[in-house]
């Protein structure tokens, strides 16, 4: 059980989350899947005066095509956006994360704002340049993803991430998705990798290999006149920090991997051998 | 807006069956499920979500009841293995033998009642 207490507030719009956040005792947590916070409260590591749930409001329950973008309700769980097969790629990510069971609990949001480094819901966001919507002093403000993801969310405080955008036109771009793992299918990654075939060459994010999520920054890496051993070679060079060394997987172990799936990524996506 | 303060009455609908309880903000599916309403079918197994040995069904998709805030299941459909009685299923299990100690069987059940969309 939870041995702390917590008020409980459920928005049904916009104006109630307002309303909420006001409200709420501090600290308060915003609450989607819950699946972090139920579990670290249960273990004593967090003890919020409160939680709001954000899953009955509507906008981040929306799951359409608008005005050429895939909006994305950041309450959609894992389930909801692999099963909807209208971003392929997202979805081949989300039914790697955990477990079956747990994909119909976790959400987009909860995945991307947690504690557990992986947060591997954002690399098809990143890749395919997603903006994100955000509950800010009462208003929605929405901003390109990649400014304010650096490793983690960067959101100011009471904050609440409501919603992703994607572009349509990244929906059907050519990807790959590897996710290495040590023992069991159902694990924490040594690398994932994710891979977009943009008009302008390819594109990597990768989870797992660093302490953080990241795009991969290499401009040999979209250069078609290089073979892909040489572009995977760049990639390790460019990477944001040495690759993580753990009771898992070394460093130079993981830095290996890599390079073998960013080279058989590119000859995937080009159609073409290493 | 829903705001529960302390204990509060809440409303579930489990096995087709509606019940008022009176829950802390902070319980657990998994405990109101089995302290309340006694079924004591879902089990306190890792208490982490690993485990699944407190697997129910809720909204027609498996979930872990242990992560699952009781109020926040309010308006879900909720089903535990008491629910599903002599099913197919759990007629199968039976006669495989499909269990060793049986202590988390019923999260292999309701984790195996509905095949997931691929």
């Amino acid at each position: 059980m939870i041995p702390c207490n917590f008020d409980y507030y459920r928005p049904e719009s916009l104006q109630e989350l307002g309303q909420a956040i006001r409200e709420a005792p501090r600290p308060f947590q915003f609450l989607a899947g819950g699946t972090e916070i139920v579990t670290m409260a249960q273990a004593g590591e967090v003890a919020p005066k409160a939680v709001i749930d954000l899953k009955a409001i509507p906008a981040c329950n929306k799951l359409a095509m608008e005005n050429g973008r895939l909006h994305m309700g950041a309450a959609l769980t894992l389930t909801q956006a692999a099963t909807s097969g209208l971003f392929p790629l997202l979805g081949s990510v989300a039914r790697r994360i955990s477990d079956h069971t747990n994909q119909c609990t976790i959400t987009l949001g909860g995945n991307i704002c947690g504690t557990i480094a992986y947060r591997e819901a954002i690399l098809p966001l990143l890749l395919s340049e997603a903006r994100a919507g955000f509950f800010r002093k009462g208003r929605v403000v929405e901003q390109k993803l990649a400014d304010c993801f650096h490793g983690r969310l960067q959101r100011e405080e009471e904050t609440a991430l409501l919603y992703l955008c994607v572009e349509q036109k990244y929906l059907s771009m050519p990807y790959v998705h590897v996710k290495k793992v040590k023992n069991e299918k159902i694990d924490y990654p040594l690398l994932t990798l994710a891979a977009l075939k943009a008009p302008e060459g390819v594109r990597l994010a990768v989870s797992g290999l660093c302490s953080f999520p990241f795009l991969v920054e290499c401009a040999a890496l979209a250069d078609p006149s290089r073979m892909p051993g040489q572009r995977a070679e760049a990639v390790i060079k460019s990477l944001p920090e040495q690759p993580r060394a753990d009771s898992f997987a070394s460093a130079a172990w993981r830095a290996f991997i890599m390079k073998q799936a960013v080279e058989d990524a590119i000859a995937r996506l080009e159609g073409r051998g290493g | 807006m829903i705001v529960y303060k302390g204990k509060a009455e809440i409303t579930l609908l489990v096995n087709g069956r509606t019940h008022v309880l009176w829950v802390r903000a902070a319980d657990v599916l998994l405990d109101v499920l089995r302290g309340q309403l006694g079924l004591t079918g879902a089990k306190p197994g890792c208490r982490n979500g690993d485990c699944g040995a407190c697997t129910v069904v809720m909204d027609g998709l498996p979930v872990k009841s242990c992560l699952v805030l009781a109020c926040a299941a309010e308006g879900k459909q909720i089903l535990t293995v008491e629910g599903i009685g002599e099913s197919p299923l759990a007629k199968a299990f039976s006669e495989a033998r499909a269990f060793q100690c049986g202590y988390c069987t019923p999260g292999f059940l309701m984790a195996s009642l509905r095949p997931f969309a691929k």
